[in-house]
């Protein structure tokens, strides 16, 4: 792009998806993905879920994090400004959550109780805020209308705890655990449908949102998004795992061989790590004038 | 109370890039960086067509998102309007840069970038980067040449009305195109043009109330 044509047509977010920025969305998806596990696992009391997914958060979201990161030994500033920053705000749970979640696994593995109920309510709702501050921060960019709706922090709540729930499903069925894999897969199918039902009507508002957000939708569906978007997101996030649970509940779930749940949950994750690819790829800011592109 | 603006009119600028390369060499900016830009478009069909060029930088927004944004508070703003960013502060997590709907911050990554590539930096980079080391990792944008205000105050003068003390951008167009000065008083000349001529912000739907306004009648 010569200088004279910045922002003259809808302009594409870059910095937060291409190059350095890969290490971004990978980031926003490894620790609300951690978050999630470890929700979950919280929920149903599995210890080893728990650890996995406080490493998950740690290891490969906070790795990400710090690789997106410019200037990565000055992170510690952004503590101490939580009034206005989601990033800042983020920065605060994950590191909450990732101190408290260590106290209360290292208290359940002793097998000592003192404040276990009150460490439970704390890091439940640490681990809930890390999986809902990105959504947040990017609904803070009033710039780009498909980002800048209240849907899209719903959406990727439930995208979290969805894949939360997938995780989880593979550590019951390797801990052959088939009460606690029914309650999951229970859990996924809801959240599937609610994900689908989301997603929809995620499109159709920002569809009639504002030109930019038209042009976004555009993208998308119909333009250089297309293909990790139906490809990504409809048949490998969506189509498959529909097409295994459907056929699951008609053979009945204990008869399905573990390596089959083990590759719908890889294609849930697939599917959220590609929707949340394509909504940061497809975040199109408004031209600067009204003009035609020259 | 002072909240430093600019009114650019549209009409009289031609377009000649004398306050983009102006900021570049004020500023030592690197290659491929600009804080001030002249944008082109084209509206109508052939033979009604006509040519718009909209010089633009950052508004120094009233109500900043980029301020908002940041988590570390390297980009904050001035009590006379101009939001600047402190490099030593800034992380690089770019969020200011994405949050800001205009786009006019810049990310600087290629510390080593030369302006004639295998030919070594000229004097010019040279004293650049001793007068101005940009961090690289961090975001930067235009000051409204922060440093000449403050010096210029400093002596006495008056930013806008004498050239040492007012942005490069402004004192090197010739079409008198960019006016400087002071929006909260009401007397001065940026005031005087947008309450006559109707000044207009870009974008006022953000909600960010810019100090920058166009000239467009």
């Amino acid at each position: 792009m010569r200088p004279y044509e910045w922002m003259l047509s809808y302009t594409g977010q870059k910095e937060w998806i291409e190059g350095q920025g890969v290490f971004l969305w990978l980031a926003f998806f490894f620790v609300e993905l951690g978050a999630g596990v470890y929700l979950v696992s919280l929920f149903l009391g599995n210890l080893l879920g728990m650890f996995i997914g406080w490493l998950i958060t740690l290891v490969l979201g906070c790795g990400c994090h710090v690789l997106f990161l410019g200037q990565p030994l000055r992170a510690w500033r952004a503590f101490f400004r939580p009034q206005t920053s989601w990033i800042s705000r983020g920065m605060i749970f994950v590191t909450g959550f990732t101190v408290f979640g260590v106290i209360q696994m290292g208290l359940l593995y002793l097998d000592r109780t003192p404040w276990m109920g009150f460490l439970t309510v704390l890091t439940g709702i640490l681990s809930f805020l890390v999986v809902i501050y990105g959504g947040f921060a990017m609904n803070f960019v009033n710039g780009i209308p498909l980002w800048n709706t209240p849907l899209l922090p719903i959406l990727y709540t439930v995208a979290s705890l969805w894949g939360g729930c997938e995780v989880a499903l593979v550590i019951a069925l390797k801990g052959r655990d088939f009460s606690t894999v029914e309650t999951i897969e229970f859990w996924i199918r809801l959240l599937l449908i609610l994900f689908v039902f989301l997603v929809v009507v995620y499109l159709w508002s920002v569809r009639y949102s504002s030109p930019a957000g038209k042009y976004s939708f555009a993208q998308l569906l119909k333009g250089n998004l297309a293909w990790p978007f139906y490809l990504g997101v409809v048949m490998i996030g969506i189509g498959i795992p529909v097409l295994i649970i459907v056929y699951a509940l008609s053979v009945g779930i204990g008869s399905m061989p573990i390596e089959v749940w083990l590759f719908t949950v890889l294609c849930g994750l697939a599917g959220d790590l590609a929707m949340r690819y394509c909504i940061l790829k497809a975040g199109y800011y408004a031209p600067l004038i009204p003009l035609s592109p020259y | 109370m002072t909240r430093w603006g600019m009114v650019i009119d549209i009409q009289k600028c031609i377009g000649c890039y004398s306050c983009m390369i102006s900021c570049k060499q004020e500023h030592f900016l690197p290659p491929n960086v600009f804080w001030n830009r002249i944008i082109i478009g084209e509206s109508g069909k052939y033979p009604g067509v006509r040519k718009h060029i909209y010089p633009v930088l950052c508004n120094h927004c009233s109500e900043v998102p980029c301020v908002k944004a940041c988590p570390t508070g390297a980009t904050q703003r001035r009590e006379d309007g101009i939001v600047f960013i402190n490099y030593e502060e800034c992380m690089g997590c770019r969020y200011c840069l994405v949050a800001c709907p205009y786009q006019q911050r810049t990310f600087y990554r290629n510390e080593g970038e030369e302006y004639f590539p295998g030919q070594g930096l000229t004097d010019y980079e040279r004293l650049g980067k001793r007068l101005k080391p940009y961090q690289k990792g961090t975001v930067f944008k235009c000051t409204f040449c922060s440093e000449k205000i403050d010096q210029g105050i400093k002596h006495g003068l008056k930013p806008g009305v004498d050239l040492e003390a007012t942005p490069a951008c402004v004192t090197a167009c010739p079409a008198k195109a960019r006016i400087f000065g002071n929006l909260e008083d009401p007397e001065s000349e940026v005031s005087k043009l947008i309450r006559t001529k109707k000044g207009l912000q870009l974008h006022p739907e953000y909600g960010t109330d810019p100090s920058v306004y166009y000239l467009i009648y």
